[in-house]
């Protein structure tokens, strides 16, 4: 079998799949990409047997084939090598390859294709079609509120939720919880499933920032679909816990805060607090917002005042800084909306202007003291 | 590795198929049973049983992608814990001897926990299961299946979760669809009881001689005459019969009978000059020959309580000279040097020592015996 093309098409469609090459695989031919030829159209397979990433690129090929070429010795070969046409010939019996670039030849050996795990297929045919955008977006606002907490399995990962003409993006670490909303698609189904926090990362990685794009799923795997590159996440096994039943519905006092004031308040006062609670205290009285903290092991202390408004009985809550900056910086808005009920409940952060199409919530836990 | 030809366990098989075929498998299989009898051969059976494309009521295909990747272990689905000890630090992941593991077991899948550890280059530590492969076990069924169907975690030698094993209750009590555990041990009351209620226990008995006899005969490690008498002496563990089978045993059957005759007819430098001999031999072979000799005093003392009829003149001799004290305190001989071997203690040393303390046994006047 033989196939030339461009070496910096093929490095861009490697470097794109070798996020899912992983360090020490627990199968030793997950090392390789799996390169497919059929009618003068390679497709690139890898994966780590939780992401995996398939790209096409047209090839000139004279005969179609399967080989397992190891990763790490092409994607550096690739590397050195300046853009220029090159040709493999490979040898399907014996597995030998020979790389044909403009400077001389390479060659090194090919795997077993039939080691090669099988990639999982959609077998559902309902697909769910939007733009690329709005998935980064959506993984953009959610994946840092996941849980490293392994022994609450479901919480790593980000919970999607399909539910006819919305699709909903939760995750929460039990300390705060975000919820990203978006209501213009079309479906004729409900589901839900959960992807896992190492697999957001990658899908950020290969999938490109705009374009169409289609997700499927199966009761195992959830596919993401462009126009020459499909990733497939493997799911959590675990039930999410019921996400509309934390979120309180009666906060009746509202704060209503520019976020950038706020948050780079925050930044400046987290600096003084303690470093192992992050703990700060909003004091609030009407129209008037005291962010405080002290650090008694050190004698550290901080307070600064921002304009605001307020209209409630006036309180004292405590947050994490840390906690409390993370979700103010993924907010678009100008202003935000913090819904309060007193300093034991949780606060409900919005932007106070939601763009068309979409909705964000979010949720922290005040500090007990 | 060949599944279809595992060492004969039929009644264990026929129900495990039957559990299979009738939908009735429990998520939580706990096999245990003496050691070597073949529990994980069982074990990578019935996995490649359910995840077979195209099973029939009897067995897997064996031909299908998922069959040959259940036997060449790379299967996505079918996950492994096994004992480890740490290695450079403290959170050692069972990952690090996968390699090792998968070498081990296709080179000899009724292998011991002796053979494992001495394979990963760790007679000397404890083997352990340890928290953080408890993790492991966890996060790696965490996920659903790769393939959509079945996932399976097979345990090996499950006493070595100790007290940590109680990180899996959750996992062994509520696990998801098309989860399997498969817990393999050899002591079961090693295992935490929360964790032993929690599954369906299956005992995997001795393996019969004949079915070593034949084992042997079939996988040709040895002529008809040859199994027999191995079957006979290594009382159904497989590994340690493939291993005399192998290791050309009548050799060291040799060695024991000379050895035997100094007990009896002592000569110093003949005697150096054997312990010289005897400490050239292979760290293996000189493990085989006290194993060799235990089996041998437990045949000796089947022969003198009449149990059974002997052939063998080395031990009609013994068996008239020596007394029930004397045939304990041989077989305790034994287990003393075995002991000192497997932790690396010097052959020639042990060896003078040893023989010193066989021709008192064998020389020494019985009344003495009997006052002690």
């Amino acid at each position: 079998m033989k196939f030339s093309l461009s070496s910096s098409d093929l490095l861009k469609a490697c470097q794109k799949t070798s996020s899912a090459i992983g360090n020490n695989p627990v199968i030793a031919i997950l090392e390789d990409f799996l390169f497919v030829i059929e009618s003068d159209v390679l497709t690139i397979v890898t994966t780590d047997l939780e992401t995996s990433i398939v790209t096409t690129l047209p090839v000139m090929s004279d005969q179609d084939g399967k080989i397992a070429i190891p990763g790490k010795t092409l994607l550096e070969t690739l590397k050195a090598l300046p853009e220029q046409p090159i040709t493999f010939t490979v040898n399907l019996e014996t597995r030998g390859i020979e790389l044909t670039s403009a400077y001389g030849k390479y060659r090194l050996t090919g795997d077993d294709v039939e080691d090669f795990p099988s990639i999982p297929q959609p077998d559902a045919v309902d697909t769910i079609n939007l733009d690329a955008s709005l998935i980064h977006q959506a993984l953009q606002k959610t994946h840092f509120a996941t849980s490293s907490d392994e022994l609450r399995e479901a919480m790593t990962g980000v919970n999607v939720v399909i539910d006819f003409n919305k699709i909903i993006f939760n995750a929460t670490d039990a300390h705060k919880l975000v919820r990203y909303t978006f209501t213009d698609v079309s479906c004729d189904n409900t589901a839900s499933f959960i992807l896992p926090k190492k697999s957001l990362s990658m899908l950020r990685n290969a999938l490109p920032a705009q374009g169409d794009l289609s997700i499927a799923y199966n009761n195992s795997h959830a596919f993401f679909e462009s126009e020459d590159t499909k990733v497939a996440c493997r799911l959590i096994d675990a039930k999410y816990p019921n996400v509309a039943g934390i979120i309180p519905t009666d906060n009746p006092y509202t704060l209503v805060v520019d976020r950038l004031d706020f948050l780079n308040s925050i930044k400046r006062i987290a600096i003084y607090a303690n470093k192992t609670s992050n703990q700060i205290t909003l004091t609030l009285t009407e129209n008037s917002l005291t962010i405080n903290t002290q650090d008694l092991d050190f004698s550290n202390e901080a307070n600064e005042q921002l304009s605001c408004q307020y209209d409630g009985e006036p309180m004292d809550i405590r947050f994490n800084a840390r906690f409390l900056a993370e979700l103010l910086a993924v907010i678009d808005a100008d202003d935000v909306q913090i819904q309060l009920a007193d300093s034991t409940k949780a606060g409900v952060i919005t932007p106070l202007t939601a763009k068309e199409g979409e909705e964000l919530l979010m949720l922290i836990m005040p500090v007990m003291y | 590795m060949d599944l279809d030809h595992i060492i004969d366990q039929k009644l264990i098989k026929q129900e495990l198929r039957r559990l299979v075929t009738e939908d009735q498998l429990p998520h939580a299989i706990l096999l245990h049973g003496p050691r070597s009898n073949g529990k994980l051969a069982l074990a990578l059976w019935l996995t490649r049983y359910l995840m077979c494309d195209q099973p029939d009521t009897s067995d897997a295909c064996g031909a299908c992608s998922n069959c040959v990747k259940v036997a060449k272990l790379i299967h996505p689905d079918v996950h492994f814990s096994y004992p480890i000890y740490p290695k450079n630090k403290e959170k050692t992941s069972t990952k690090t001897f996968l390699a090792d593991w998968r070498n081990a077991i296709q080179e000899n899948l009724y292998l011991d926990i002796n053979d494992w550890m001495t394979k990963i280059g760790g007679q000397t530590r404890n083997p352990n299961i340890s928290a953080f492969n408890c993790l492991e076990i966890i996060r790696s069924m965490g996920l659903k299946s790769y393939q959509g169907k079945h996932k399976v975690m097979i345990v090996w030698m499950a006493e070595y979760l100790d007290k940590d094993g109680n990180r899996l209750l959750k996992l062994i009590e509520e696990p998801t669809d098309g989860t399997f555990l498969i817990l393999i041990a050899e002591e079961v009351d090693r295992i935490l009881n929360t964790i032993r209620s929690r599954c369906l226990q299956i005992f995997v008995g001795q393996l019969t001689e004949e079915a070593i006899e034949q084992y042997l005969i079939e996988e040709e490690l040895a002529d008809k005459q040859q199994a027999k008498w191995i079957a006979q002496w290594t009382e159904g563990n497989i590994n340690e019969a493939i291993r005399m089978s192998t290791q050309q045993d009548e050799e060291i059957h040799d060695i024991w009978v000379e050895w035997m005759r100094f007990g009896i007819k002592w000569s110093n430098a003949p005697y150096i000059q054997w312990v010289n001999n005897f400490s050239r031999l292979h760290k293996q072979s000189q493990r085989m020959f006290f194993r060799y000799g235990l089996l041998f005093v437990k045949r000796l003392l089947h022969h003198k309580a009449g149990m059974q009829k002997s052939e063998d003149r080395v031990i009609e001799v013994l068996k008239e000279r020596l007394d029930w004290e004397q045939i304990n305190s041989l077989a305790a001989l034994c287990e003393e040097c075995l002991f000192s071997l497997e932790r690396n203690g010097n052959a020639s040393i042990l060896m003078t020592d040893a023989g010193i303390k066989l021709k008192n046994i064998i020389q020494q006047n019985k009344s003495v015996s009997y006052g002690m």
